[in-house]
């Protein structure tokens, strides 16, 4: 059993005055439309895509952030939901999240010791409040953890540069032990050397304790440095799955081609026509299609279905590249 | 590996650590001539207050019917009023009225204004609607207006006074603080809380209130200089403290009937007011300097 799996997962939200509502606008935003993802234990699973795909709304809504219209999510088989209960609490313990920006993620007012042993704190309950002096002790074995000394402990968010607050961010993550860890655009505004520094804490410390990460990026070159397998996201939906190297070296959906086509310099890029479609009035059929350069007719009319096209690597295209043929089979035996 | 080494702190962050923020604070508020005077007379004002019984040379309401209307001396330092109190005790006394009146009228308003924007902050919308509306009503409501129809129902007294101060001055920390709290509930700090599964009043203690206490001196500071000038004016109408008690107004309305016989009544009456309402506007703005990141000095 996967330690994390999400099924069908449909995360919608209101939007528009009551006026638009009554001029027929939809009244909410479909930002996740039936997702599915599973993360092992110990593996890094990289989530792709761009600005508006829905990468952080998953991962929001794995932390029990957003509201879920649909679909399930469960953790080592617990049923994650967004109501507060006694469940909802012992899932805590198991997620770490680490946010975009790690500045904002920690109370200016705050000292860093108190705000990486917060998780403990709120495990315990205000009712059984932890001394002040075993939370200090405990911010210095987790920031030597990450690699910062202890004096960091006494400091405020603003005495830090940019790299050691993302540290403080994946000591106060790591405070609970927890079994996943979701990093949204951990390395979003690191220079490249932090950055180099950050992966490898992070792999070192997936190592030493067998964390999953649900690695969010933007960055490729990234995603395809830590992560075991990546899943790329496009309005909402996962497109393609598969093992990081099968998907760097032989993508099988057109907008993963043209994602990794964008990155790499010296190749002609094939540009995208367009910008992404609104979330509020979703394409028919396929959701890439109009932006698609090899779509046709029944692009727009069916949704295509999750194809598994090998070991665990699945593609939702009516013509996966290099399996184009998949689909004339299909018209055959329907024929 | 190599990550721990360069992570050092350089040696010149260190030190300035062990200070508390408050010190910090307090360094950068007296740095400027404005916020050292204004915290210098404040100070004064409060000691002035605080000690009264000590430092008055005479008893504020005894009166001296042969010594009426002097001027300044160094026996009576202000002078004497219209029926020979000595006006330099009255002063002192009018002070421990004043910023009394200003201190529990504040603190009152604070906590009711603070407790209600949090409320309405982080609770269901309706409750916000209603609150919102209610404190807006309040709000629309003239001071004096108000004031004075409280008295007629309750009797002057200094209760209802802080009473009527706090009731009509709630509304505006409330604002304030729900504002702040509306803002601060979308921060990712406040967010990463909700993830670790931090209930409402653990979010309020621990992120809200230290967020909120800056924002709120400030207001305090600026906020006494109206409470002063509420209760003078109040005194000043009778509607306030009760002769032959000394209270600011009180004795500015003796100085303004002998106002041609005996100028210096009105004058060492009108003067506490005046020099008290500019010094708490000035430590006000000097407090937003330190709390507002805005102001350019950083923290």
């Amino acid at each position: 059993m996967p330690l994390l799996e999400v099924k069908d997962l449909v995360v919608r939200y209101p939007s528009g005055t009551i006026f638009d509502r009554l001029k027929g606008a939809p009244g909410e935003v479909t930002v996740l439309d039936g997702v599915s993802i599973a993360v092992e234990a110990g593996e890094t699973l990289g989530l792709v895509g761009e600005s508006g795909s829905g990468k952080t709304t998953l991962g929001r809504a794995i932390a029990g952030l957003a509201p879920l219209s649909g679909g399930k999510i469960a953790l080592a088989g617990d049923t994650v939901t967004s109501r507060r209960d006694r469940a909802w609490k012992t899932l805590r313990r198991n997620v770490g999240f680490m946010f975009q920006d790690p500045v904002a993620a920690l109370d200016p007012r705050m000292r860093l010791s108190s705000a990486i042993t917060e998780p403990l704190a709120v495990d315990a309950g205000l009712l059984h409040p932890i001394s002040g002096r075993k939370r200090r002790r405990r911010a210095r074995e987790l920031l030597a953890e990450v690699g910062l000394t202890s004096d960091f402990a006494d400091r405020f968010p603003h005495q830090v540069s940019g790299g050691q607050a993302r540290r403080v961010t994946v000591a106060r993550a790591l405070a609970m032990r927890p079994k996943l860890v979701i990093a949204d655009e951990p390395t979003a505004g690191l220079d490249l050397s932090v950055q180099g520094e950050l992966l490898n804490l992070l792999n070192a410390i997936q190592a030493a304790d067998d964390i999953s990460f649900l690695f969010i990026t933007h960055n490729l070159a990234v995603a395809r440095h830590v992560t075991h397998r990546v899943a790329v996201m496009y309005l909402g939906r996962i497109v393609e799955t598969a093992p990081t190297k099968t998907l760097f070296s032989d993508p099988a959906h057109p907008y993963t081609h043209a994602l990794l086509n964008a990155h790499s310099p010296g190749k002609p890029a094939t540009r995208l026509k367009g910008e992404a479609p609104s979330l509020k009035i979703r394409p028919t059929g396929c959701e890439f299609h109009t932006r698609c350069p090899i779509a046709r007719d029944i692009c727009r009319r069916e949704a295509p279905p999750a194809r598994e096209l090998g070991a665990s690597h699945t593609v939702r295209c009516h013509f996966p590249r290099g399996h184009e043929d998949l689909h004339v089979e299909r018209e055959a035996k329907a024929a | 590996m190599a990550i721990a080494e360069d992570r050092a702190a350089p040696p010149e962050t260190r030190r300035p650590l062990a200070e508390s923020p408050f010190a910090k604070g307090f360094q950068r508020m007296v740095s400027s001539p404005q916020g050292a005077i204004a915290f210098a007379v404040v100070a004064l004002l409060v000691l002035g207050a605080v000690f009264a019984p000590l430092i008055a040379p005479y008893d504020p309401i005894a009166i001296a019917p042969r010594i009426r209307f002097e001027g300044p001396s160094w026996a009576h330092l202000l002078g004497t009023d219209q029926i020979g109190r000595d006006l330099f005790s009255r002063v002192l006394y009018g002070a421990r009225v004043a910023l009394k009146v200003s201190l529990f009228g504040t603190t009152a308003a604070l906590s009711l204004g603070a407790m209600l924007g949090i409320i309405a902050g982080l609770g269901p919308r309706w409750i916000d609607s209603v609150l919102v509306i209610f404190c807006d009503s309040v709000r629309s409501l003239p001071m004096i207006l108000f004031a004075l129809a409280v008295v007629a129902i309750y009797g002057p007294s200094m209760n209802t006074l802080i009473g009527v101060i706090a009731f009509s001055m709630a509304p505006g920390y409330f604002r304030v603080v729900r504002n702040q709290v509306l803002v601060l509930r979308e921060t990712d700090f406040v967010t990463a809380a909700n993830a670790m599964g931090a209930s409402r009043l653990r979010v309020a203690l621990t992120h809200l209130v230290p967020n909120l206490i800056g924002p709120l001196i400030v207001l305090i500071a600026m906020d006494i200089p109206a409470v002063i000038g509420i209760e003078s004016g109040l005194s000043f109408l009778g509607q306030g403290i009760q002769p032959p008690d000394a209270s600011w107004g009180t004795m500015l309305s003796d100085g303004y009937s002998y106002i041609r016989k005996a100028p210096h009544i009105a004058v060492a009456a009108g003067l506490p007011v005046i020099v008290a309402t500019v010094a708490f506007t000035f430590l006000g703005e000097a407090l937003r300097d330190v709390f507002d990141p805005k102001s350019g000095k950083g923290r």
